[in-house]
């Protein structure tokens, strides 16, 4: 069973005298479980493709499924609660919130799903991620690495069927790439969700499945 | 409930980057405490002065004051016992006020004779007549220059034929004590004679004219009158509201006035709140968007602002009603406020604080923060997740 299926995906986004064409009808179906990566030069339209998936950004045309779902047509407040429940992101900067502690950044979806044990699930999966020493750190005081493996956390608490990742390693050195990548690939292996992944880096790229590329607004197979 | 909160809670107490959105937040905060503050201190004025000068007025005059136009007032025991039916009246006595000229010694005033039942004094007369003089009020007293036992000329509201034509009759009068009533108006104007003894004093009969009311409930005295002038058609009952109406509706007046002007430092306190949300909107778009990007909906993200400005709202205010609760209470104690018994009856302003004024002013205040809420909020919720989280 496809865990998410694109069918014709264009996106244009208006300027003054006509329009930018970003995505020109871009089919996808990718299997539950499975992890594809998309890469592409910049400004290709890859995080347009992943925030369309991830019900961010609606397309100009075309259809939306994960799961057994058209979620292209789905309201704005049945799309927020279908993002709650089965769809975790992770972005190149962590994007964690300042204000909060660790242990507050990860309950946050729990708390917006108006779940009870928050604390337990948060406590859980930071201690999957190696963070359970930083639970009251704020995110200021932690490296990019520590804020990456948080902001993965954040992803994976609410246990999503699909993980989409915007360049999760570009912002960190090496060494913190490989752990974040072998920490990916551990979860995903133990939880079974479905990856995702825009990337420039083609190592990363490599590690898992099918790698498509983004150009010229066209999605195109290029290794499996 | 539980997000929004939990999230606009810590924005509104955490340090912030931008240390001049705090600012205008604490600036928000103060503004709201002094508006709040100034309206409970304003209005606690208002009452209390309205309060005590309604005490005073009632402590020198009937809650209703009968009179008969045509001058019938002959039959005035059966009309008081009459009046004294009523389950809400509570004593009618009679009265007779006329007006006159007293000299003294170093001038010459205008007085009004108070021709007063020995059954039922005033409490300012009460156990002072002693003999057969005038009982006068000692503000009056200081202006024609007497002192008890000396004597007045006053003329009377009553023609005589002299060689010169006819002129008002004159009589000495012995000024038997004073009496301060609390009521500078009363006290500087009035000389009170007993009824019953008006020829023995003033060597004329001063008939009844008047016939005060007391009731149970001062405030229905209105309806009371109403009542009353069913029941008696040829008389007219004035309420003690109306007999002042000019002063009290010009207190009411100035009350109105007070509030809307000061309810403007609120409104500009709460200016200050659109100023800080948009400005915190503007510096939380990424973070809205990573919200929205885990499930978080448009009206939460609006929750968030509209809360954190009614809290501003809230504090604010909490902080005004005590401070101006705690204000009026030591003006009042300490009479802070001293000012001209001559023109305003009373020697420092009171203060009262009416618990159903402060609540209307608190939810004002919260009214007017939870408004300045709306646009902020919904520009908040306006944010595209997708355009936020790339916004730099």
């Amino acid at each position: 069973m496809s865990e998410v299926r694109l069918e014709g995906i264009k996106k244009y986004y208006p300027y003054p005298g006509g329009w930018v064409r970003v995505l020109e009808g871009v089919d996808l179906e990718v299997k539950e479980g499975e992890t594809v990566s998309i890469m592409g030069p910049s400004g290709s339209g890859k995080t347009t493709l992943l925030h369309i998936i991830g019900t961010l950004l609606r397309p100009t045309h075309g259809r939306v499924f994960i799961g057994e779902r058209e979620i292209s047509a789905l309201s704005d407040q049945e799309l927020a609660l279908f993002r709650a429940h089965h769809i975790g992101f992770v972005f190149q900067f962590h994007h964690l919130l300042p204000e909060f502690t660790v242990l507050e950044n990860v309950m946050m979806p729990l708390i917006i799903r108006g779940e009870k044990d928050e604390e337990v699930k948060a406590r859980k999966i930071l201690e999957m991620v190696g963070m359970s020493h930083r639970l009251e750190f704020k995110p200021s005081q932690l490296s990019g690495g520590e804020k990456q493996r948080v902001a993965l956390a954040r992803a994976l608490v609410g246990e999503p069927k699909l993980l989409l990742a915007d360049e999760p390693t570009g912002n960190l050195d090496w060494d913190s790439s490989h752990k974040l990548i072998e920490l990916l690939s551990r979860l995903q292996s133990r939880l079974g969700f479905t990856l995702i992944l825009v990337t420039h880096n083609r190592e990363l790229a490599k590690k898992w499945g099918k790698i498509y590329l983004l150009e010229r607004g066209n999605l195109r197979c290029y290794t499996s | 409930m539980k997000f929004p909160l939990f999230v606009a809670l810590r924005y509104l107490f955490s340090r912030r980057k931008q240390t001049f959105i705090s600012l205008i937040s604490a600036v928000s905060i103060l503004g709201i405490t002094i508006g709040v503050a100034s309206l409970v201190i304003a209005l606690a004025l208002i009452s209390g002065f309205h309060g005590e000068i309604q005490g005073k007025i009632l402590q020198v005059t009937s809650a209703i004051m009968a009179t008969a136009p045509e001058g019938g007032l002959r039959g005035w025991k059966q009309v008081c016992e009459k009046i004294e039916s009523f389950p809400f009246v509570k004593r009618a006595y009679p009265q007779a006020i006329y007006q006159a000229l007293a000299k003294g010694p170093i001038s010459i005033q205008g007085v009004m004779l108070r021709g007063i039942s020995l059954q039922s004094p005033p409490p300012w007369a009460r156990d002072r007549f002693r003999g057969k003089g005038l009982l006068m009020g000692e503000k009056l007293m200081e202006k024609l220059g007497v002192f008890p036992g000396d004597q007045v000329e006053i003329y009377l509201p009553r023609l005589e034929l002299t060689p010169f034509g006819a002129m008002p009759k004159a009589r000495r009068v012995l000024v038997e004590a004073g009496f301060s009533s609390g009521l500078f108006v009363l006290d500087s104007t009035s000389a009170a004679f007993p009824l019953e003894r008006s020829k023995e004093i003033l060597g004329e009969d001063f008939p009844v004219n008047y016939i005060n009311i007391d009731v149970y409930d001062i405030y229905r005295a209105e309806e009371y009158s109403r009542k009353l002038e069913k029941a008696f058609p040829d008389f007219v009952f004035t309420p003690w509201s109306e007999i002042n109406r000019t002063l009290f509706e010009s207190l009411k007046l100035e009350k109105k006035v007070i509030f809307l002007v000061i309810a403007l430092i609120v409104v500009v306190a709460a200016l200050n709140i659109v100023a800080s949300l948009v400005l915190l909107v503007m510096e939380k778009i990424k973070d809205i968007g990573i919200l929205m990007s885990m499930g978080a909906k448009k009206r939460e993200i609006s929750m968030i602002f509209m809360l954190q400005g009614t809290l501003i709202g809230l504090i604010g205010t909490l902080l005004g009603e005590a401070l101006g609760i705690l204000v009026s209470l030591l003006a009042n104690h300490f009479r802070l406020i001293r000012i001209p018994p001559d023109i305003y009856q009373l020697d420092h302003v009171p203060f009262q604080v009416k618990p159903l004024e402060a609540l209307g002013v608190g939810l004002f205040a919260l009214a007017v923060s939870f408004l300045s809420t709306l646009y902020p909020s919904r520009k908040a919720a306006s944010i595209d997740p997708s355009e936020a989280i790339r916004y730099e």
